[in-house]
């Protein structure tokens, strides 16, 4: 799965070591994380949402388009 | 991606270079230590070379938490907790594979002394407290890592019972011993080290 977690992580001028610390996980989780090799479990990539301040599907895409596709679920 | 070393260390050290000469010398010593007791060589060189190998893993665990301080700069909660229960769990394998070898040279001995018992708890003891270990490791570990021990845990049981049963058709063939039920955990932890190993690597 792709992710923007590098770009959020250099904006922010954090290093993984960092990263991992603020998230209580590895630095080689987060690298792990950045080069695709790991998906997080719903619990961390909520953590990750709200260190960032953003939702979850700004920051992951699987690829397979909008979670809510425009037009449909949103409330009248 | 890994950021680049303090200019503070030498690279020696920063890259872990050090440590890891530190580490292949404990494996060199403890093997040597191994043949020397195994083979009826000088109990007091055995002695000296089994102390040795216990010391280099000490150093090669100082040198890796360096290391990782010097090329990250921080080291995360769960990474500094696995650095220190590691090496703990890697001496425990040593202490258990020592007390077999003491055994296998000094058992008869041991046992006409009414010493048997003692190395028997002691080999017991040590078990456990690897068992012990491995679960407080995987509790310690985050999510990535925890996942990967499990992979390198299937890994290891499956390379385990495929050397063991392998080498007993081929000792069955000529005429070889079979590896003894007791020396299925040393193999295990070593195949679970490689495996561990390889997948850390892969992950980065």
């Amino acid at each position: 799965m792709k992710n923007r977690l590098r770009d959020m992580r250099a904006e922010k001028g954090w290093s993984q070591a960092a990263l991992g610390e603020k998230l209580d996980v590895s630095r080689q989780t987060i690298n792990a994380l950045e080069t695709g090799k790991y998906d997080p479990s719903l619990p961390l990539a909520f953590r990750i949402a709200r260190l960032f301040g953003q939702p979850i599907e700004t920051i992951f895409d699987d690829g397979l388009g909008p979670v809510i596709p425009e037009g449909d679920g949103a409330p009248s | 991606m890994t950021d680049a070393p303090q200019a503070s260390l030498h690279p020696f050290r920063s890259t872990g270079t050090l440590g890891l000469m530190f580490m292949l010398a404990g494996v060199g010593m403890f093997i040597l230590s191994a043949f020397v007791l195994t083979w009826g060589g000088s109990s007091i060189a055995a002695a000296g070379l089994f102390l040795a190998s216990l010391a280099l893993f000490g150093l090669w665990a100082r040198e890796d938490i360096v290391a990782r301080r010097a090329r990250d700069g921080a080291i995360s909660q769960p990474e500094m907790r696995m650095a220190r229960i590691v090496p703990a769990h890697i001496l425990l394998l040593l202490l258990f594979v020592g007390v077999e070898m003491v055994r296998v040279r000094w058992g008869a001995a041991l046992d006409e002394a009414g010493l048997g018992m003692v190395l028997t708890g002691l080999s017991a003891g040590v078990l456990t407290g690897w068992c012990a270990v491995f679960i407080l490791l995987v509790r310690s570990a985050d999510e990535m890592v925890r996942a990967m021990m499990v992979r390198a845990t299937a890994a290891a049981a499956g390379g385990t019972l495929f050397i063991a049963v392998f080498w007993a058709v081929i000792a069955r063939g000529v005429g070889a011993p079979e590896i003894p039920a007791l020396w299925l955990f040393p193999l295990f932890a070593v195949v679970y080290g490689i495996a561990a190993s390889v997948m850390r690597e892969g992950a980065g």
